[in-house]
């Protein structure tokens, strides 16, 4: 082997990665750009957003569109119905689907099998299939002017049951039969050995729910007919609706008080949200 | 101490069958080792002793009273099982005392037995640790351990030491003798190894298909294969099995039993033969020699055969075991089919 | 018994005989399901059979509904048109960029790590944040597309506004925002093959591009296919993003069917019976989707 041409080759390898490196981060930039020039733009004046070639940092750096978006339109009862449906869609899932997976991951009975067809079936029909028929029922038991809209429909999710009964019947067989000889009662069984050891991914699953509850647009947009009930989601629509002429300032600093939450729940939990994603790929 | 009775029990797994009408007995305070390839069904009769299989049909004694319906919990058996079934999220000290605290023992006492039962299997240093910490020995001393503080009357095992390495368990194997003599309790022992069974049982029962073959003390099962089977599941090399020429009997003989002759020595069985393999055990020599009627397996402390060479082999009449067509021991008039061996007729 | 054949175990878990206890457990959630998935599913299908607008009584109209969806009207062919092209633009740059992407960060190092972290992110903001976002960027007067082709002297383009692009541009967010997940889950499944067999054709000498075909494509197509139908049904059934984006417009370039369906059945005189027979339609296309998901799902068992 020539020393010089080893070298070369080197040199190349070596600028192949700096390249690939530099190209990464560019790559990091196109995928997190988006929530920075959402975050700018809030503290920006309406006149310097309007600015053509607009400018990378905010000049004034102002926290007006915030108080603007104060002023018009009143975030805190949003950022409550938000919070309300998310909560109560995770509380009831916490109670629903667990039961009903317990019930199907560890008892036979009669009809189990069309039940656990229909669980499949639910699986597969999204809301945009059913929505205007739930409509129609939630308008005739007069319940469009609450929350339960959008709440009630999502107590027991088809998803969720899949996953955490899939998990429960991950726990060995050994285990539970150990158990009995430890004359441990069916309870028992249930708290001290099956919940702690499907913790997290009964908590994985609920958190999802936590975040596409947040996240939802298109239900609430169905099911609701006032601002009294209306989540943050669809608080921007009135911002936009006010006024002739996008104000994006506004728009973007209540984008960032949408989106905020979410993100820092994310840097928070990162580590786990991306396992369990990859392994919900995988099963 | 108690005394285990299976009688009559069956059991199936929807249409397969896996064990049909047997009955037998475990005496009291014995190691007992129920021995088999896998699927023969003694991890099914386990199950059933321990309650957590119940038998399709048949009933089930502990010292005479029926337990057939009886709880897995309220039976005074323990159970440590082959994955060891240890549970992850309590700790060591958690997994010894689940049991007591499900039994209500009061919590002076509980402390007393599980400090007790960690010094027994050498926990005491790992008790607030949690098992996934452990290796793989330690885990099984939970397992055992788990067992041991429930102070039961009938110990089962369900092959407890295939998942440990070949040191660790020879070590484990007179562990567990030593605290069988100690505890004087009856032990239900699970295994497909011979060798362990061997080392272990007071009585063996050697099982196959879902039937009892052979049953007996370690030693009368190896000296007398009352079938095939028998013969051949234990020892090793398994005891050598060739067709009688002339008849539907077959012959059979262990290997240590094989003796090279002198050109002009007769033994009832003697035969010229090839040796094709020879492997070094240390004290002795393993040949695999071939005769006219198959390649037979030879223990022998001469050493000085190679590959390749012509040897004489012999068996003494008392070393041969004959079988019929089944596969069943023939015991009576061996010795007219001996004379006849010698003779030639055969 | 045959050897080879598993024993079935005598289940230990499952309880059986154990009276109410199972009932009560699953019977909640069966009750929900069935109130809010099932009784709709069925009432759809009825509904698309009469003309009816939630206040006056329901007419029979038999299969007319349906006549107009495809014969009379061409809206709604429109918008079948529409999210066929959506979606195959979607599916198309979301794989390819998937498996180039997990190629290229398949080792595991920091910078790896931060570049697939940045790339999920979006995947977790809702889809209504994204999609103001890239509506403010795509801005024709002040966005800031527009201004990087200023900087590079580029003509510019009126993005949203312009009927051939918007579709486009509203698929390239979705892509933008899930991408991240789609890597994810190639990225696992290249991790999952077993080292002994990249290293046996190391051995043999296999250059990449032979490597990735022969080796590398065949042992993650289960997961591949996977996405393949998750992506097509999320695809047929979008909303959010159009809705806020270009609510259909410009004229409906970018009507897709669920737009169409809230369009007829909350706005147009709520024309619940017509929208209905067009739920219908998305749910017989669903069904289908659903049938080769399962078909798939039970073929992956036979291959792992």
């Amino acid at each position: 082997m020539n020393l010089t041409s080893s070298r070369s080759v080197r040199l190349r390898r070596r600028a192949m990665g700096l390249l690939s490196l530099l190209f990464k981060l560019a790559m990091a930039v196109f995928f997190l750009f988006p929530f920075y020039w959402m975050i700018t733009t809030a503290f920006k004046t309406y006149g310097e957003s309007i600015r053509f070639p607009p400018t990378l940092w905010p000049e004034s750096f102002t926290p007006e569109a915030f108080s603007d978006v104060w002023q018009r339109i009143d975030i805190p009862r949003y950022l409550k119905n938000s919070l309300l449906v998310s909560l109560g869609v995770v509380t009831l899932q916490a109670v629903f689907n667990v039961t009903a997976a317990y019930g199907f991951a560890r008892y036979e009975f009669r009809g189990k099998r069309w039940m656990w067809a229909l669980v499949m079936l639910a699986f597969m029909i999204p809301t945009q299939i059913t929505f205007v028929p739930v409509y129609i029922l939630f308008s005739k038991a007069k319940l469009l002017g609450t929350l339960w809209p959008q709440i009630l429909p999502f107590a027991a999710n088809a998803y969720g049951i899949f996953l955490i009964r899939q998990s429960f019947l991950q726990v060995p067989d050994e285990l539970v039969e150990a158990a009995r000889m430890d004359h441990a009662g069916e309870l028992k069984i249930l708290t001290h050995i099956m919940l702690p050891m499907c913790r997290s991914s009964i908590i994985t699953a609920e958190l999802f729910s936590f975040i596409s509850t947040w996240n939802s647009y298109f239900w609430p947009l169905v099911m609701t007919n006032s601002d009294k009930v209306r989540p943050l989601t669809l608080a921007m629509q009135r911002l936009q609706d006010a006024h002739q002429g996008l104000e994006w300032p506004v728009l973007m600093a209540a984008n960032s008080l949408l989106v905020l939450p979410v993100l820092l729940l994310f840097l928070l939990l990162s580590r786990q949200l991306l396992s369990s994603f990859g392994y919900r790929g995988i099963k | 101490m108690a005394e285990i009775v299976l009688e009559h029990v069956s059991k199936s797994f929807g249409s397969t069958r896996v064990i049909e009408d047997l009955s037998l007995t475990l005496r009291s305070g014995a190691f007992t080792v129920l021995l088999g390839p896998s699927g023969c069904g003694k991890t099914t009769l386990l199950r059933m002793i321990a309650g957590i299989g119940p038998a399709t049909s048949g009933r089930v004694y502990m010292d005479g009273v029926d337990i057939t319906a009886l709880p897995p919990g309220e039976r005074n058996v323990a159970m440590v099982f082959q994955s060891y079934a240890i549970y992850p999220t309590m700790t060591v000290r958690g997994n010894i005392e689940f049991c007591l605290k499900n039994n209500k023992v009061p919590r002076a006492e509980r402390q007393r037995r599980v400090a007790q039962v960690a010094r027994t299997v050498g926990l005491e240093d790992y008790l607030d640790r949690k098992p996934s910490q452990l290796s793989g020995g330690q885990r099984q001393r939970i397992a055992l351990a788990r067992a041991l503080v429930k102070e039961p009357a009938v110990f089962l095992m369900d092959e407890p030491l295939s998942n440990l390495d070949a040191k660790l368990r020879t070590a484990m194997r007179s562990e567990l003798i030593q605290l069988h003599q100690a505890l004087g309790a009856t032990f239900v022992y699970v295994t497909h190894d011979q060798t362990e069974s061997m080392a272990m049982a007071d009585h063996i029962v050697l099982m196959n298909e879902g039937k009892i073959l052979q049953q007996g003390d370690p030693e009368s099962i190896y000296r007398d294969p009352d079938n095939i089977f028998t013969a051949q599941f234990i020892g090793t090399p398994p005891a050598n099995i060739l067709p009688l020429p002339g008849s539907n009997f077959r012959l059979g003989f262990r290997p240590e039993k094989v003796r090279f002759l002198a050109s002009e020595e007769a033994l009832a069985y003697t035969r010229p033969g090839t040796v094709v393999t020879r492997e070094m055990l240390g004290v002795e020599v393993l040949y695999k020699v071939r005769l006219p009627e198959g390649d037979v397996m030879v223990r022998s402390a001469c050493f000085q055969y190679r590959a390749g060479d012509t040897v004489c082999l012999g068996v003494a009449g008392e070393d041969l075991y004959f079988f019929d067509e089944n596969g069943l021991r023939i015991r009576s008039g061996c010795g007219e089919l001996i004379r006849r061996l010698e003779e030639g007729t055969l | 018994m045959r050897p080879g054949r598993k024993l079935p175990r005598p289940s230990g878990r499952k309880s059986s005989g154990t009276g109410l206890v199972p009932y009560l457990l699953v019977g909640p959630a069966m009750l929900l399901l069935l109130i809010f998935v099932f009784y709709p599913l069925v009432n759809l299908v009825y509904l698309s059979f009469f003309d009816y607008n939630l206040i006056r009584e329901k007419t029979f109209v038999g299969l007319k509904n349906y006549e107009v969806l495809f014969f009379v009207k061409t809206d709604f062919l429109d918008a079948l048109r529409n999210t066929a092209v959506y979606t195959l633009s979607v599916l198309f740059f979301s794989l390819l960029l998937a498996v180039l992407f997990a190629l290229w960060l398949e080792p595991d190092s920091r910078i790896n790590r931060f570049l697939q972290k940045s790339m999920f992110t979006p995947y977790l903001i809702s889809m209504v944040s994204c999609a103001y976002i890239w509506s403010w960027m795509y801005d024709a007067d002040s966005g800031i597309l527009n201004a990087m082709l200023a900087l590079f002297g580029l003509p510019l383009s009126r993005w949203l506004n312009d009927s051939d692009l918007a579709l486009f541009c509203v698929a390239a967010v979705a892509v933008w925002k899930s991408l991240g997940y789609y890597l994810i889950i190639v990225l696992a499944s290249i991790r999952s093959i077993p080292a002994e067999i990249l290293e046996a054709a190391a051995l043999d000498n296999t250059p990449p591009v032979r490597k990735f075909f022969r080796i590398t494509l065949p042992m993650i197509s289960p997961q591949l296919f996977f996405l393949l139908i998750t992506i097509t049904i999320s695809s047929f059934k979008v909303f959010d993003v159009v809705r806020v984006m270009t609510d259909g417009g410009p004229g409906n370039a970018t009507d897709v069917l669920v737009t169409y369906i809230y369009r007829y059945a909350f706005q147009m005189n709520a024309r619940v019976g017509y929208a209905s027979a067009a739920g219908t339609v998305l749910l017989v296309i669903l069904m289908i989707l659903t049938y080769f998901y399962f078909q798939v799902l039970s073929k992956r068992v036979h291959y792992q």
